[in-house]
């Protein structure tokens, strides 16, 4: 789930912040709204990431987060990049 | 998985988690602090005929000095609530962006006041120190929320519009026009934002 390029991009963003709006993880990678919001939301039904929507000055907000899981799920994804890379590494 | 592959997924998580940790310290108190300054400031400039470039250039140089220290000791003392380290990667990468137009802003002062020590250089200097602080705030922009980009603009069009005016009708020039545009831009824009921001950000940790 995780090993896809966007969803991947998405989740290590999550990682190094509380929290994300939709609109600047759209800035940052570059992302369409539709491509961002169907990577979400198949990152929400695995139940890796959780959104809240709210208001600030009058304006909709879309916040994402990870989750524990996800969080779990993404250190388990970089052991196992790391363990690679060190398995082929020359000694 | 192919180990270069791993790699590069590795450098990309990297990259990502380093562009995504933002600044955000709540910059309200700053910019009131930094405004109710620059108001004092102009204050004294126009209270005191502040005129010369030279004593000019102290008072907004000096006024700056003491609200970066504060602007320092505020965010130290929200980074040690929020028990983390005051230079975070997104601190530090925030300084590194300013220091470049700001340090520009200092020594094309500096040229200035070494040119003559008359109160007509004050408002170029005025104008410069508000164009190369809007640079500033914009290049930051990038590692904070998006509303400082914004602000950046504001000084830097603001510096643009009053050229045009001035330029149109340089009769408008005072002795006092260099407090009263720094009192403006540093003072009553700083104080306007801090006011914005006050009501309107969203209070939250981590740097």
């Amino acid at each position: 789930m995780i090993h896809e390029k966007g969803r991947l991009a998405i989740m290590s963003m999550l990682a190094a912040s509380p929290e994300l709006s939709f609109t600047e993880m759209r800035d940052a990678l570059g992302m369409t709204d539709g491509n961002l919001t169907t990577h979400i939301r198949a990152l929400q039904q695995e139940g890796y990431i959780s959104v809240a929507k709210s208001y600030q000055n009058n304006r909709p907000l879309t916040t994402c987060s990870l989750t524990p899981a996800g969080r779990k799920a993404f250190a388990e994804y970089i052991n196992l990049l790391e363990q690679i890379v060190r398995q082929n590494r020359p000694k | 998985m192919n180990p270069n592959l791993a790699e590069e997924h590795l450098q990309t998580i990297r990259l990502l988690m380093e562009r995504s940790a933002l600044y955000r310290r709540a910059l309200a108190p700053i910019m009131l602090t930094a405004g109710i300054l620059g108001l004092v400031a102009a204050a004294v400039g126009l209270g005191f005929h502040v005129e010369g470039s030279r004593a000019f250039a102290g008072l907004w140089l000096g006024t700056a000095c003491v609200a970066v220290s504060s602007a320092f000791l505020l965010a130290r003392r929200q980074a040690l609530k929020d028990h983390e380290p005051f230079w975070s990667p997104p601190t530090w990468r925030v300084a590194q962006a300013m220091l470049p137009p700001l340090l520009s802003g200092l020594f094309l002062a500096g040229l200035l006041v070494l040119l003559a020590n008359n109160w007509v250089m004050n408002f170029p200097m005025a104008l410069l120190w508000i164009m190369f602080y809007g640079c500033a705030l914009h290049s930051a922009g990038f590692f904070m929320t998006r509303g400082i980009k914004w602000f950046g603009w504001v000084f830097i069009m603001g510096a643009i519009l009053l050229m045009i005016t001035i330029t149109a009708d340089p009769g408008t020039v005072t002795p006092g026009t260099g407090n009263r545009v720094m009192g403006l831009f540093f003072g009553g824009l700083h104080l306007a934002y801090g006011v914005y921001l006050y009501f309107t950000e969203k209070k939250q940790p981590a740097a």
